[in-house]
C-alpha cells in the first residue's frame, strides 16, 4: 500500500508594520501625537499606544511591501561636514580625531553619508532599531551602523540617531551617538 | 539663532536637568525648525563618549556663542554627578 505524503511548504510571514494615524476628533491636540501622524513603525517597536488618556490616535496595518518600496532616508550632509569633521574647529567635540583613527578624513564625507543612509534604511526596514525620545520635534530611533576600518583590518560600529518622519521617511539626526 | 549655530544654556531648570542638561552646557541647534518658542539643541561629549542628546530648550534660556567646546559639558556633567 503506498502512502501519499502531503508536503507543506512553510513560508516566513512578512514583518508586520503600523502606520500611526492622529484623528482630529477634539479641539485639543497632543503635540506628540500630531508629530507621529502617518509615521511607520514595526509593530513591536511602535511608540506606546494609546499615547495618553483619551488619545484618539489609531494604528493602521501597513503592508510590508509598501514599507520596502516606499520607505526612504535622508542624511543631511552638514551633520557629517562640517559638524562631525569640524574642519574649522567650531564645534570642538574630538570626533574628527576619532574618525581619523579609523582612517577616515573629511574627504570621505560623501562615502560616510551614503553608507550611513544605506545601513540606516536597511535596518529600519528590518525593524532593527530602538525607540528613543519622543517630543514635539518627533520620534527618535537609534540604529547601529558598521564601517570598515580604512587603515587596517576589522570594523568599527557606532550608534546613529534618526527622526521618524511621515510616510516611511527617516532622517539622520545624530551621526555619532556613541559606541 | 539658526540651524547649526552654537548656543549655551543660561539657566538651571529641572525640565532640562532631568535630561542631563545644566546651566553652562554648550550645544548646537540641531534642527532647522523652531517649535513653540524652543530650539532642538544637541549636547555632545568629547571623543568616543556618546552624547547627552538633543532636547527642546526655550529660546530665552539660550545665548548664542561663537563656538562650542564639548569638554565644558564633560566638566559640568562630572560636577553634577550625572
Amino acid at each position: 500500500m503506498s502512502c501519499y505524503v502531503r508536503k507543506t511548504y512553510l513560508q516566513p510571514s512578512p514583518p508586520k508594520w503600523d502606520m500611526w494615524i492622529h484623528r482630529d476628533l477634539s479641539d485639543n491636540h497632543c503635540e506628540e501625537c500630531l508629530v507621529l501622524h502617518e509615521c511607520w513603525f514595526e509593530k513591536k517597536k511602535t511608540p506606546k499606544w494609546p499615547h495618553h488618556p483619551f488619545c484618539h490616535c489609531i494604528l493602521v496595518d501597513i503592508q510590508y511591501n509598501t514599507v520596502l518600496s516606499l520607505s526612504s532616508c535622508k542624511c543631511p550632509y552638514e551633520k557629517i561636514d562640517p559638524y562631525l569633521f569640524d574642519p574649522d574647529n567650531f564645534y570642538k567635540h574630538g570626533k574628527s580625531a576619532m574618525l581619523e583613527s579609523w582612517g577616515y578624513t573629511i574627504q570621505d564625507s560623501t562615502y560616510l553619508k551614503e553608507e550611513i543612509e544605506k545601513q540606516g534604511l536597511e535596518k529600519y526596514r528590518n525593524g532593527d532599531y530602538t525607540l528613543g525620545q519622543l517630543n514635539a520635534y518627533g520620534q527618535r530611533i537609534s540604529i547601529r551602523v558598521e564601517l570598515p576600518r580604512k587603515n587596517g583590518d576589522g570594523m568599527v560600529s557606532f550608534i546613529t540617531g534618526w527622526m521618524v518622519k511621515p510616510n516611511g521617511l527617516i532622517q539622520l539626526n545624530t551621526p555619532f551617538g556613541g559606541k | 539663532m539658526k540651524y547649526l549655530d552654537c548656543v549655551e544654556v543660561i539657566v538651571e531648570k529641572e525640565q532640562y536637568a532631568k535630561n542631563g542638561v545644566h546651566k553652562g552646557m554648550q550645544g548646537v541647534i540641531w534642527l532647522e525648525e523652531s517649535i513653540d518658542g524652543t530650539w532642538d539643541v544637541f549636547f555632545d561629549l568629547w571623543g568616543e563618549h556618546g552624547p547627552i542628546g538633543d532636547i527642546a530648550i526655550k529660546k530665552e534660556d539660550l545665548k548664542l556663542i561663537p563656538r562650542m567646546d564639548a569638554r565644558i559639558n564633560e566638566k559640568i556633567k562630572a560636577e553634577f554627578g550625572d
